[in-house]
C-alpha cells in the first residue's frame, strides 16, 4: 500500500477514480502482413450496429506501424483493410489505459465464417443458405453501381456477409459455384441472421406448388449429376426413375407422381453414389439432393458395393 | 434407430471377442506342453500364450500376403473349437462350486452389474477421440486391407512399439465394418481388463473374499471406465502391466519355485506395448533386482532377454526405418536418418505442452497437483491405504516394502507426466495392480473382507455421484449408456449426448465416399485419419510436412505439397492452424475459386477440404 502511494505520488500509478477510465486509448498498429499496406482501420463496440472508422494518418506498409487513437472501452472488433483483397480482423479486444499494441499479420485474417465488406457504417446481414458454395456477390445500391462485393474466397453454405454501407435501399444477386445466377433479392437493414439470405428458391425456376399425390426434387448437387432415383413410398412398393438419358443437373428440379405419402428417398449420381433424403425443405416442399445427403460407406474396402 | 446399437450387435460384439479369446486359449492349450512352456514361463497362462502364437502368426501371415478379413476369422473360428472344449473341461473340473455366501453372492452380482455398465460403454464407438482415430485402431486396419503389415508411412506413429496393433488385427478382422471395428476393439479392450485383474489376484495370491471387493473397486474405476474402453494401447499395456508387477511379487514369496522368467516376459511385453509404460520398470525392478542377483548367469541372461526380445524387435524395425529405435518421441538425434528428422513447430509444441503458459490457470499448489495424482485413482488408492494401514498395525513390515515400489513409481509418473491434471491417465496401468496390492496387504487381517467391502461403498458413492478428479462419467451417465444400448436406441432424454464424430472425423467420413481412394489430404492441424482409405498426412507431425511450416516462400511450400502428392487439404476454415501459425503459411493466402485451395466441402462444425490447385 505505501509503495502504491509512493509511486502514486510521483505519478506512476494514476489512483484518481476519474482518471482510471480514460475516454481513449492510443493504440500502436502495427503491420505484420506479407505484401500488403494497411489503408483502414474500422471498429465494432458492443450492441453496436454502426461500424466507425479510426484515422490513420498514414497507409501503413509491411514492418511499419501508425498510431490510432480507439475509445477506451471493450472492443467488440477490429477490421483491418489493405491494398489486397480480404480483411484482417481482431475480436473481443480490451486495451490497457496506458496505451496498447495491435499487431496484424496471416493469422487474423478473415479465412471464412463471415466476412465483412465495409463500404460504410450501417450494418445489411447476407447469409448464404444454398447448399453450394456462392463465388461472387452483386451489390446495387442507390448511390453504387453493381459491383461484386465478394472476393475469390467463396461464401459456403452457411456462411455470411457483413455488408456496412449506407444506403436507403439496395440489391443483392449471387452467382453460384457453376455459374448460375440467383433472382435479385432486395435487402434490408439487419444483424438478423436469417433476415438476407440467399435461398434455393431463388436458383430454382418458380414452378407451381407440389400437388397432392406429387414430390418433387430438386438437384442442389454442385459437381455432380443424378441419374437415377429411388422412391421409398410409407405404404406402397419402393419405385427407380432411370435419369440416365436426362439426368438432374445443378438446380434442376422434377415433379413425380407418387400417390400416398413418401418415406424415404436415394438418388444415384453417376459414379454410383447415394444420398438418401427423408425430409423436404419447408420453403419449396421438395426432397433436396446435397452434399450433406450423401450416404457414408462404412465397408471395408474389398466388400465395398 | 442404429443398426450398430442394438442389444443384438452387442452380444454379436461380445461373442465375436469371445470367439477371439477362446482362440487364443485354444492355442495356447495347445502349444503349451510341446513349447515346455511351464518349464520356461510358469506363470505365463494359456490365453496369454495363446495372443503371442497369434501375433508371432501374423508374421508369416503377412510374409504371404493373407493377413487379411477371409483368413483371419477362419484361424480364429478353428482355433475357438479346442480353446472352447478345452475351457469346458477346466469349468468341468471347477464343479461342483462350494455353496457360496452371502457376501459373494452380493458382489458377484453387484460386479455382473458394473461389468454390463462397463462393456455397453465399451460397445459405443468413440468416433471422437483422436488416438485410436489417428493410428492404434488405424494400423490393424490398414494392415487387414493390404493383407499385411506394412510401414503406414503417412504417421510416425508407425515408429511405436506395435504389439497391441498386431495383436487388435485379430479382433479387427471379424468385425462387420469400421464402425463395428471400433466396437469390437473397445470390447476386447474390456475384456483384457478384466483378465488383468483376475489372473492378477490369482497370481498376487490375493485373499478368496477379498477377490471380488477389489474387482469391483477396479471395475468402477472413473478412468478405468473411460480409458479401457478406446480402441487403444492403454488396456494392453495395462493387461501386461499387472501381469509383470504381480508376478514379480508372486515370485519374491519364498514358495515360488521354478523358471523366474515369467515376469520379466510380461515387462517385456509390456514395453513392446506402449513407450509411456516405461515407467513401470521402475517399480518392476525395485520388485526383481534382489532376486535378479541371486540368479546364475544363464538366468540373468535368459531374464534379460525375456525383457528385451519384444521391444527390441520393434526397436529394430522403427531403426531399420528411421536411424533411431525410439523414433517418434525422444529419437536419438544423431541417428536419425536424412528425411526422417523432426522439427515440430513450435506452436503445437505449445499447445500440448500441458505446462505452457496456455494452461497457467491449471498451475495449482504442488500438494493440489499430488492430490489430483492420487485422486484420479479413486478406490484403488483406498484399498491401497487400507492395506498399508493393515500392514503398519500388523506390524508386518515387509508388507511395507511392497508398497515402496508403487510411492517410486507415483513420484515418477507425477515428475514425468507433469502436470498431473493432464498426466495422471498415463498411469492407469498401474490401477489394478494398486487395488490388488491393498487387497494383498488387508488379507493378512481377518477384518479386512469387512473393509474391503466397506471401501466399494465410497468407490461407488464419490464417483457415481459426487465428484471426480478427472472427466466425470457419474453413475447417471453410465446406466443412460447400458440402458441405451440394451434398448437399440440413445436414450436422448437422459441430457446426456451420444459421442459423435468431430467435424474433421465427418468429412473423413463424406471424403471416403466421395473422393477416390488414391486421394492424399494433407491436414494442417487435425490428426484422425481411421474412416478415410486415402492417405491422411497431419502436416505438423510427419517429418516432410513440417518443413511447411518453417520461414519458406510460396514457391518452396508448393513444391513440399507437390513433394507429398497432395490432392486435398483440410483446414478449420475460421482458424486454419493454431495460435499464430498461419503466420508461416503463405499458401492460406490463396484460398479461393480457381485459386490454390480451393474449397470443396465444408462441414457443420467448420472443417473445410481445399482442392489443391498447383498449376
Amino acid at each position: 500500500m505505501v509503495l502504491i502511494l509512493s509511486l502514486s505520488l510521483l505519478g506512476s500509478v494514476p489512483l484518481n477514480p476519474l482518471l482510471l477510465l480514460p475516454d481513449s486509448v492510443e493504440v500502436t498498429v502495427i503491420n505484420r502482413i506479407d505484401g500488403a499496406t494497411i489503408e483502414s482501420l474500422h471498429f465494432l463496440l458492443p450492441e453496436s450496429t454502426t461500424i466507425e472508422e479510426a484515422f490513420i494518418d498514414h497507409p501503413i506498409p509491411v514492418g511499419d506501424s501508425a498510431h490510432v487513437t480507439l475509445p477506451f472501452r471493450y472492443i467488440s472488433r477490429v477490421v483491418i483493410g489493405t491494398d489486397r483483397m480480404g480483411n484482417y480482423r481482431r475480436a473481443l479486444i480490451a486495451f490497457n489505459p496506458q496505451g496498447d499494441t495491435l499487431s496484424f499479420s496471416r493469422a487474423d485474417k478473415e479465412f471464412g465464417g463471415f466476412f465483412d465488406v465495409i463500404l460504410g457504417s450501417e450494418l445489411y446481414f447476407i447469409r448464404n443458405v444454398t447448399t453450394v458454395p456462392i463465388t461472387a456477390v452483386y451489390l446495387r445500391a442507390d448511390t453504387l453501381a453493381e459491383r461484386n462485393i465478394l472476393g475469390s474466397n467463396p461464401l459456403l453454405t452457411n456462411e455470411s456477409i457483413f455488408l456496412w454501407m449506407d444506403a436507403d435501399s439496395a440489391w443483392v444477386r449471387a452467382v453460384d459455384i457453376e455459374g448460375n445466377s440467383s433472382a435479385t433479392l432486395p435487402i434490408q437493414k439487419s444483424r438478423e441472421y436469417g433476415a438476407n439470405s440467399f435461398r434455393i428458391s431463388d436458383f430454382v425456376e418458380p414452378a407451381e406448388p407440389v400437388r397432392a399425390g406429387e414430390i418433387r426434387v430438386i438437384s442442389g448437387l454442385n459437381g455432380g449429376e443424378i441419374t437415377g432415383i429411388e422412391v421409398y413410398p410409407v405404404v406402397d412398393e419402393p419405385f427407380y426413375l432411370n435419369l440416365e438419358q436426362d439426368p438432374l443437373m445443378l438446380w434442376d428440379q422434377l415433379t413425380i407422381r407418387c400417390p400416398g405419402e413418401v418415406e424415404y428417398l436415394i438418388c444415384y449420381d453417376s459414379m454410383n453414389r447415394s444420398f438418401s433424403i427423408d425430409t423436404t425443405d419447408p420453403e419449396t416442399d421438395a426432397f433436396i439432393v446435397d452434399w450433406w445427403h450423401l450416404d457414408f460407406d462404412f465397408s471395408f474396402p474389398d466388400r465395398r458395393r | 434407430m442404429f443398426d450398430w446399437l442394438s442389444p443384438l450387435v452387442f452380444v454379436q460384439t461380445l461373442a465375436r471377442v469371445a470367439v477371439v479369446w477362446l482362440a487364443f486359449y485354444g492355442a495356447g492349450k495347445v502349444l503349451r506342453k510341446p513349447l515346455r512352456i511351464d518349464a520356461v514361463f510358469p506363470l505365463l497362462p494359456s490365453e496369454l500364450l495363446g495372443l503371442l502364437a497369434f501375433v508371432i502368426l501374423a508374421v508369416p501371415l503377412s510374409l504371404l500376403g493373407i493377413m487379411n478379413r477371409t483368413v483371419c476369422p477362419m484361424i480364429l473360428v478353428l482355433m475357438a473349437i479346442p480353446g472352447t472344449l478345452f475351457t469346458y473341461g477346466a469349468l468341468r473340473d471347477r464343479f461342483p462350486l462350494p455353496k457360496p455366501k452371502l457376501l459373494t453372492i452380493v458382489f458377484g452380482a453387484f460386479m455382473l452389474f458394473v461389468l454390463l455398465l462397463n462393456f455397453t460403454n465399451a460397445f459405443m464407438p468413440n468416433l471422437a477421440f483422436d488416438d485410436p482415430l489417428v493410428t492404434y485402431a488405424v494400423q490393424p486396419d490398414r494392415w487387414l486391407n493390404a493383407g499385411r503389415v506394412f510401414w503406414l508411412e503417412e504417421t510416425t506413429f508407425s515408429g511405436f512399439p506395435l504389439l497391441y496393433e498386431m495383436t487388435a488385427v485379430w479382433p479387427a478382422a471379424i468385425s462387420s465394418d469400421r464402425i463395428n471395428q471400433l466396437s469390437v476393439l473397445q470390447v476386447f479392450q474390456m475384456s483384457m481388463l478384466v483378465l488383468a485383474v483376475f489372473r492378477g489376484v490369482s497370481l498376487m495370491r490375493v485373499g478368496r473374499k477379498l477377490r471380488l471387493p477389489a474387482a469391483v473397486i477396479v471395475f468402477l474405476t472413473t478412468s478405468i471406465y473411460t480409458w479401457c474402453s478406446m480402441a487403444k494401447t492403454d488396456t494392453m499395456a495395462l493387461l501386461f502391466g499387472t501381469m509383470a508387477l504381480a508376478a514379480a511379487v508372486r515370485q519374491r514369496e519364498n514358495d515360488f519355485q521354478g523358471s523366474p522368467l515369467s515376469s520379466w516376459l510380461f515387462m517385456g511385453l509390456t514395453l513392446a506395448t506402449k513407450q509411456t509404460a516405461v515407467l513401470i520398470l521402475a517399480p518392476f525392478l525395485l520388485y526383481s533386482w534382489g532376486a535378479f542377483l541371486r540368479y546364475s548367469l544363464k538366468w540373468k541372461l535368459l531374464a534379460l532377454l525375456a525383457l528385451a526380445t519384444a521391444p527390441g524387435a520393434f526397436a529394430v524395425r522403427t531403426m531399420l526405418k528411421t536411424g533411431s529405435p525410439t523414433y517418434p518421441f525422444y529419437p536419438v538425434t544423431s541417428m536419425v536418418r536424412e528425411g526422417w528428422e523432426l522439427n515440430r513447430p513450435p506452436e503445437n509444441t505449445i499447445v500440448n505442452t500441458r505446462s505452457s503458459y496456455l494452461y497457467e490457470h491449471k498451475n495449482f499448489p504442488m500438494a493440489k497437483h499430488v492430490g489430483i495424482f492420487f485422486a484420479y485413482m479413486e478406490g484403488n488408492v483406498l484399498l491401497l491405504i487400507a492395506g498399508i494401514a493393515t500392514a503398519l498395525i500388523l506390524k508386518r513390515w515387509g508388507d511395507l516394502y511392497l508398497v515402496l515400489p508403487v510411492l517410486a513409481y507415483s513420484a515418477l509418473a507425477i515428475i514425468a507426466f507433469w502436470p498431473p491434471w493432464w498426466g495422471a491417465k498415463y498411469s492407469i496401468p498401474l490401477y489394478p495392480f494398486i487395488a490388488l496390492l491393498g487387497a494383498k496387504l488387508l488379507s493378512r487381517s481377518r477384518a479386512g473382507v469387512w473393509i474391503a467391502a466397506f471401501l466399494v461403498i465410497p468407490s461407488f458413492i464419490i464417483p457415481g455421484f459426487i465428484a471426480v478428479a478427472g472427466d466425470p462419467k457419474p453413475f447417471s451417465y453410465r446406466t443412460t449408456v447400458a440402458e441405451s444400448v440394451l434398448r437399440g436406441g440413445w436414450k436422448s432424454e437422459s441430457g446426456y449426448g451420444m459421442w459423435l464424430s468431430t467435424p474433421e472425423g465427418m468429412t473423413h467420413m463424406w471424403a471416403n465416399t466421395a473422393l477416390p481412394p488414391e486421394t492424399v489430404i494433407l491436414s494442417l492441424h487435425e490428426e484422425k485419419r481411421y474412416f478415410f482409405d486415402g492417405t491422411v498426412i497431419v502436416g505438423w507431425r510427419h517429418p516432410i510436412a513440417q518443413r511447411l511450416y518453417q520461414e519458406n516462400s510460396l514457391e518452396e511450400e508448393l513444391e513440399i505439397l507437390k513433394y507429398l502428392r497432395v490432392d486435398y487439404v483440410g483446414i478449420h476454415r475460421e482458424n486454419p492452424a493454431v495460435l499464430d501459425q498461419e503466420r508461416s503459411l503463405q499458401i492460406l493466402d490463396h484460398i479461393g475459386t480457381g485459386e490454390l485451395l480451393e474449397p470443396v466441402m465444408i462441414v457443420d462444425g467448420g472443417y473445410l477440404l481445399c482442392r489443391f490447385n498447383p498449376e
